[in-house]
């Protein structure tokens, strides 16, 4: 899969992109529904766990099944800090990134020790063994059960001013994650994912590299986590689970791993496809399979990404017409 | 504690350790052939758990015939899994990745089949009568049951070996995990053998998902348990490895059966441990040569 | 009289051993390469020339013997130390990034080796003085008019003379150049060997390459050194060489292209 577009400088496209982007999510919520501030403030908690998730995928292109760990764990933190009376939201959500970070920390040494699908399945492993102890852990914390009613601060209770919280901690992040793919630190990332031999031949300490994207992707999906927390004022243990981690590939695949702002754009799809799913039945796994199955058989460069190549093959055909066709 | 409760586990942990092998079996064989993670795999060994539940506690078929049955079903399942969908991926670039998704979403579309015919609801076959008592030589004793799967593990490890040692399938398929072109060339139809080899393979798993049926109850969760046991038992035997699988296997049978003695609820966590020190300190997993693995 | 010692050889193997299983790829094989010396590694197909390469470079750990850099050993050392302490290496295989664009090839070599990796806000394309190193990296391999575009979607030529261009990346002052020609049409060879030996005089390296085009080692090389089946058979001026009876015996049945 190729990575994101690092182009010399910003170009006016992608200021176009950041533009209507930002407008769309600012803006719609305020047309009065308040199932647009619900699916907008789920869309943003998906799409930066989807955009943390990418530093890993597409731009690295180590394949982790386990986000839903960190993600998990970064709800939990939150959610336990404040139902327990431990600290305010302001504290408890930048120590979940903290957490985040240092769960990454702990496990990515052990799945980096193997590459490809290995890397893979060990990433699944270790993070069903996190599900495992949330889910058995009772005591501490509620188990099956999970938490309700967590509280949170007078200022963000109203959902409408949650979600511009919300809104701009994602945007921070979106513009963090883009200056990181951007920099020589991303450049790295990139050529790791292109030639991890050749990167190690030009000077590289490759292993370190790869544990520094888990850390970092570890650490904003345990932020959307506590986001997430913060939204619903409950935690889960069905937030780490397997399909979790399922959920936020799908959506990075479908909106396009090489585009920048295609895990974005693929969260909102999938968020949107759950809630119409939900509707009508019960059997939402054999649905997100199948999207699954034919984004892998006829998109592989993911839904938006081919869409893409086709407007740019017609505009270009459009241009060209009547000239040989390029070889 | 008393020696008779450690043998009793020492037995347990065999038993447990023969359903694993014969999962990881099939995991190893079909990474070492078809060059594919069949991520699914476990949602094979599912399929082989309903479809005996299906035929022998619903319909009353004889047990054994059951559960070749349902070996049969899941290999089928296998191969058409095989035949419509992965063939259309291989070759292409990055297709481990593609690997990963594709068998994925059969783990998902599977899971919800498994619920909309057969419900989410606990599902139990009962052992045959004469299986479903004890069996003692000497001061040990053990459940009938359990021997019977023992024998079955064993006589499947050694049947695989030899296949593969001494038929012409089995020379087949190493020419063809060494180098699917030049076995082509030489004669090999390259694409049925895959198309089987993934059929005996997922047809492993639902065996040992038939045989696990009568003392585990039967839920649509076993399936992702089931392959990360699987993993487990592959890293820390050695990646691709057939013997590896059996040792893992043995080990983490073994591990699990006593951790169980010690901290019930979490008996996985030893399994995760043992899997991490093998990472740590030899990721090419016990039976493979130091430095096989980056 | 001089007093100073001499300094030592660039590169020195002693005793050089590996084997795979019970295969021999390599045998007892010892050789110093004096500095700014431009020599070539020949031999037969399956003589374990790649092999001496990714024993030197790292990438192979070897059974026995050393290998020695400016004096100091480097057997047992990864690739990315060896490559930090000036060893460049292209590749048989050409090993680029390939949706990457050309500039961003080289670039990310030179920030690697200006230890600028762990840079996380500025623009890698902002390191103004990187990048112009790049481009005049690509200048001295023709390749500069096409920094922009996507590695992968060069010609042939142009990729094997990237996979240099990333190698000069790391200001090196060994480079080892595996089958630089591989795959090139006749012209193309005449320009690389060229660039190649204006390269080597501009910037005073020692170069190291393997090639089978027997023109071009003949042409070019100031020493050849000669593998066969992981044994080092002589080593001598191009003259000494042509005439050597165990090495035309080496040869014979294999195509030599005079």
């Amino acid at each position: 899969m190729s990575g994101p577009k690092t182009g010399a400088k910003y170009g006016r496209d992608e200021w176009a992109q950041w533009g209507i982007a930002l407008v769309l999510f600012a803006v719609v919520p305020l047309l009065g529904k308040k199932y647009f501030v619900s699916m907008g403030n789920e869309i943003l908690v998906m799409g930066l766990f989807a955009m943390g998730f990418n530093l890993l995928y597409g731009v690295t292109g180590m394949l982790s099944f386990g986000q839903a760990a960190y993600y998990g764990v970064g709800a939990y933190t939150v959610g336990l800090l404040l139902s327990k009376g431990v600290a305010p939201f302001w504290v408890a959500l930048p120590a979940t990134m903290v957490v985040g970070g240092t769960l990454a920390l702990v496990l990515g040494p052990l799945c980096i020790r193997l590459s490809g699908v290995y890397f893979t399945m060990l990433t699944l492993a270790f993070a069903e063994m996190v599900w495992g102890i949330v889910f058995k852990w009772y005591d501490f914390t509620g188990g099956d059960n999970g938490i309700q009613g967590i509280p949170m601060p007078e200022v963000l209770r109203d959902p409408l001013r949650y979600y511009y919280f919300t809104l701009a901690v994602a945007f921070v992040s979106f513009w963090m994650i883009r200056r990181i793919v951007a920099s020589p630190f991303g450049a790295v990332l990139q050529s790791i994912r292109e030639n991890p031999e050749r990167t190690g031949f030009i000077g590289v300490k490759v292993r370190r590299y790869q544990l520094a994207a888990m850390v970092l992707s570890g650490v904003f999906a345990a932020l959307a986590g506590g986001l997430f927390a913060g939204y619903q004022h409950s935690i889960h243990p069905d937030m780490l689970h397997w399909t979790k981690s399922g959920e936020v590939i799908l959506m990075s695949i479908l909106g396009g791993a090489s585009s920048f702002f295609g895990p974005l754009m693929g969260a909102a799809v999938i968020v949107f496809i759950e809630d119409m799913i939900g509707k009508y039945t019960e059997f939402w796994e054999i649905w997100i399979g199948g999207i699954m199955l034919a984004i892998v058989i006829f998109f592989p460069r993911g839904v938006i990404g081919t869409f893409d190549t086709w407007i740019t093959r017609w505009r270009d055909h459009g241009k060209h017409a009547g000239t040989a066709a390029r070889p | 504690m008393d020696g008779s409760l450690l043998v009793a586990q020492l037995i347990s942990g065999l038993t447990s350790a023969m359903t694993l092998f014969l999962v990881a079996s099939g995991l190893t064989l079909i990474f070492g052939v078809v060059n594919v993670f069949n991520f699914a795999h476990g949602s094979f060994y599912l399929l082989g758990a309903y479809f005996a539940y299906q035929v022998v506690a619903v319909s009353g078929v004889n047990f054994w015939a059951g559960v070749l049955l349902a070996a049969l079903g899941a290999g089928a399942a296998g191969m058409l899994m095989e035949y419509f969908f992965l063939r259309r991926i291989y070759g292409r670039a990055g297709e481990a990745g593609f690997q990963i998704l594709l068998t994925y979403s059969f783990i998902l579309i599977l899971d919800d089949v498994v619920k909309m015919v057969w419900g989410t609801d606990y599902k139990s076959i009962s052992k045959p009568e004469i299986l479903s008592g004890p069996f003692s030589f000497g001061e040990v004793t053990m459940p009938r049951y359990d021997l019977v799967v023992i024998v079955i593990g064993l006589a499947v490890a050694f049947g695989m070996w030899a296949a593969i040692k001494k038929t012409r399938f089995g020379r087949n398929l190493r020419a063809i995990s060494s180098n699917r072109e030049m076995a082509s060339s030489l004669g090999v139809n390259v694409p049925l053998t895959l198309s089987l080899v993934f059929g005996l393979a997922t047809a492993l798993g639902g065996l040992s998902g038939a045989l696990s049926a009568p003392v585990r109850t039967v839920t649509p969760g076993a399936g992702i348990e089931v392959i990360i046991g699987s993993l487990i038992v592959v890293v820390i035997g050695g990646l691709g490895n057939f013997w590896g699988a059996l040792v893992g296997a043995l080990v983490i049978g073994e591990v699990t059966a006593f951790g169980i003695l010690f901290l019930p609820q979490w008996a996985i966590l030893f399994s995760y441990a043992v899997m991490a020190l093998v990472l740590i300190f030899r990721p090419e997993g016990l039976l493979m040569k130091r430095g096989a693995v980056g | 009289m001089e007093n100073t010692p001499a300094p030592p050889p660039v590169l020195e193997v002693r005793h050089l051993s590996k084997a795979f299983g019970g295969l021999k790829v390599t045998h007892d094989v010892s050789f110093a390469i004096p500095r700014g010396e431009l020599s070539a590694i020949i031999g037969p197909n399956g003589a374990g020339k790649t092999t001496l390469f990714n024993l030197i470079t790292g990438k192979l750990v070897p059974d026995g013997g050393e290998v020695l850099f400016k004096g100091e050993r480097i057997d047992g050392l990864s690739p990315a130390d060896i490559a930090r302490k000036g060893i460049g290496r292209a590749f048989q295989i050409t090993s680029i990034f390939k949706e990457r664009t050309v500039l961003e090839n080289v670039l990310v070599a030179v920030l690697s080796r200006e230890k600028r990796t762990g840079r996380l806000f500025r623009r890698a394309t902002a390191h103004h003085d990187a990048v112009r190193e790049a481009i005049e990296i690509l200048a001295t391999l023709s390749l500069d008019a096409k920094a922009g575009e996507m590695a992968g979607s060069l010609p042939h030529g142009d990729q094997k003379r990237l996979d240099i261009a990333v190698a000069l990346a790391l200001n090196p002052e060994l480079v080892l150049l595996d089958e630089p020609m591989a795959g090139m049409s006749p012209e193309e060879r005449t320009t690389t060997v060229d660039l190649i030996r204006k390269i080597w005089k501009e910037k005073g390296l020692t170069l190291l390459f393997i090639e089978h085009d027997m023109d071009v080692v003949f042409g070019i090389s100031e020493w050849i050194r000669v593998l066969n089946q992981g044994v080092l058979l002589a080593e001598g001026t191009p003259a000494q060489i042509s005439r050597n009876r165990e090495v035309i015996t080496a040869y014979l049945g294999e195509e030599i292209d005079e």
